[in-house]
């Protein structure tokens, strides 16, 4: 059956219509959508948040949307986008209870262990940058960087895990240098009297895809590159801990304001 | 039962059940507007539907007229689009231009479980393809540059996975 009407594009649907066939659609679907047409990456990227709005609220709840670990993010793909940089559940020790839909993580109380946890997100293109702040005490060795998902999770006694192999890359904020494939890579940060890392403090970790390097700032200042000459491989930020009480957040903040440095 | 009468793009006239038609926000509106009144002469127009989809669009609300009325409210719309009804499923084995049609015309009429179900079956046209068969399923131009494309890629990057 044909009713012979006038030719209709869908490139070109009216936004209420879009905006509903988007929201039926699961993400990596929805990001096939953008790359079809320009109108179709201005429906989802644009002004409109409903693709986005309702992502979310298949991810999480409304109350936790509105809560503090996302009132900093002005749009629905902000939040999204932060919610799917968080902690992994199902990447980390069974030591390790994420919380907050991955904003937050506790390592239960046991003894005589070290445990890790990445992120749900890698990359191996672009630059990025996440929030990381310890809420409780450190610990005799705590560790933040990058694993790739080869790196073990888990290890017993309390030991640099986070650069343990050839697919970690950590710097211990105890110890104040940094380890990678087994091997101490030098002090860090790379700053003469370098104030220690005190729990409740922001550090933001700065993944730089393009140029293989990853380093760190703290209070706006930056502390030096710590690894240079990354694989071309999904990289993601990882932490390593063995206090007891270990309570660590993330936040992605993506990669506004960010400029390239150099050693 | 009161009637009113809904007049197509070329001028015919279709004799309608008002529940019916109420299912349709905007003839409600319109009927509300113009203050028509049972056994009224008066015709309702709608220029922008033509009589074969205005036709489909009266079946498929006669069908539905017992629905219980749509949530307003659309917390936690549902991603599911494997729950169209198997009348649902059959009434919309059409062709695409008639697809197309009748989502326009659910939209313009504001017929939100017709909507649903339209857009319900486009997501479903969609789902699992990539970008190259999208648009060769809807006949859609690529009107990207490939450095364009290479952007739009890199910056969703991380929408990629789960």
């Amino acid at each position: 059956m044909d009713y012979c009407g006038a030719i209709i594009y869908p490139e070109f649907f009216p936004e209420l219509v879009l905006d509903n066939i988007f929201s039926h659609l699961e993400l990596p679907d929805l990001l096939s959508c953008m790359l079809v047409c320009r109108n179709w990456n201005q429906a989802i990227n644009g002004d409109s948040t409903e693709p986005w709005k309702s992502m979310c609220r298949f991810q999480t709840s409304d109350k936790f949307l509105n809560s503090e670990h996302l009132s900093s993010m002005s749009s629905y793909k902000d939040k999204l986008r932060a919610i799917l940089n968080s902690w992994n559940p199902k990447d980390c020790s069974p030591n390790i209870a994420v919380e907050n839909y991955g904003f937050t993580f506790l390592r239960n109380l046991v003894a005589d262990s070290t445990d890790m946890v990445r992120t749900k997100t890698g990359y191996n293109t672009g630059k990025h940058i996440w929030e990381i702040t310890w809420n409780q005490p450190l610990g005799t060795v705590a560790m933040v960087g990058v694993s790739t998902k080869e790196a073990p999770l888990q290890c017993s006694g309390y030991k640099h895990l986070l650069g343990f192999n050839k697919h970690s890359w950590g710097w211990d904020l105890v110890g104040n240098y940094l380890v990678h494939n087994e091997i101490s890579y030098g002090a860090y940060p790379l700053l003469r009297n370098a104030p220690e890392y005190k729990f409740g403090e922001k550090l933001l970790l700065v993944l730089d895809c393009e140029n293989g390097t990853l380093h760190f700032e703290k209070c706006n200042t930056f502390l030096g590159i710590a690894f240079t000459q990354l694989p071309d491989t999904k990289l993601y930020p990882t932490v390593s801990v063995v206090y007891g009480n270990s309570n660590v957040s993330v936040l992605y903040i993506g990669n506004k304001g960010f400029t390239s440095r150099k050693t | 039962m009161p009637m009113i009468k809904l007049q197509s793009s070329d001028g015919e006239v279709f004799q309608v059940d008002f529940e019916i038609a109420k299912a349709s926000v905007t003839i409600k509106t319109m009927v509300e507007d113009l203050g028509l009144e049972e056994e009224d002469e008066e015709n309702v127009p709608l220029p922008n539907v033509n009589p074969g989809i205005l036709k489909k669009v009266i079946q498929w609300a006669t069908y539905h007229k017992d629905d219980p009325p749509a949530a307003e409210d659309d917390e936690g719309r549902e991603k599911r689009t494997d729950d169209i009804s198997s009348w649902d499923a059959d009434f919309l084995k059409v062709d695409q231009g008639t697809l197309f049609e009748l989502i326009l015309a659910a939209n313009y009429l504001d017929i939100k479980g017709l909507l649903d179900v339209t857009c319900k079956t486009v997501a479903n046209m969609i789902k699992g393809k990539t970008p190259e068969e999208i648009r060769k399923t809807f006949n859609i131009k690529n009107d990207f540059s490939a450095a364009e494309e290479d952007q739009v890629r890199k910056e969703n990057e991380w929408c990629e996975e789960k």
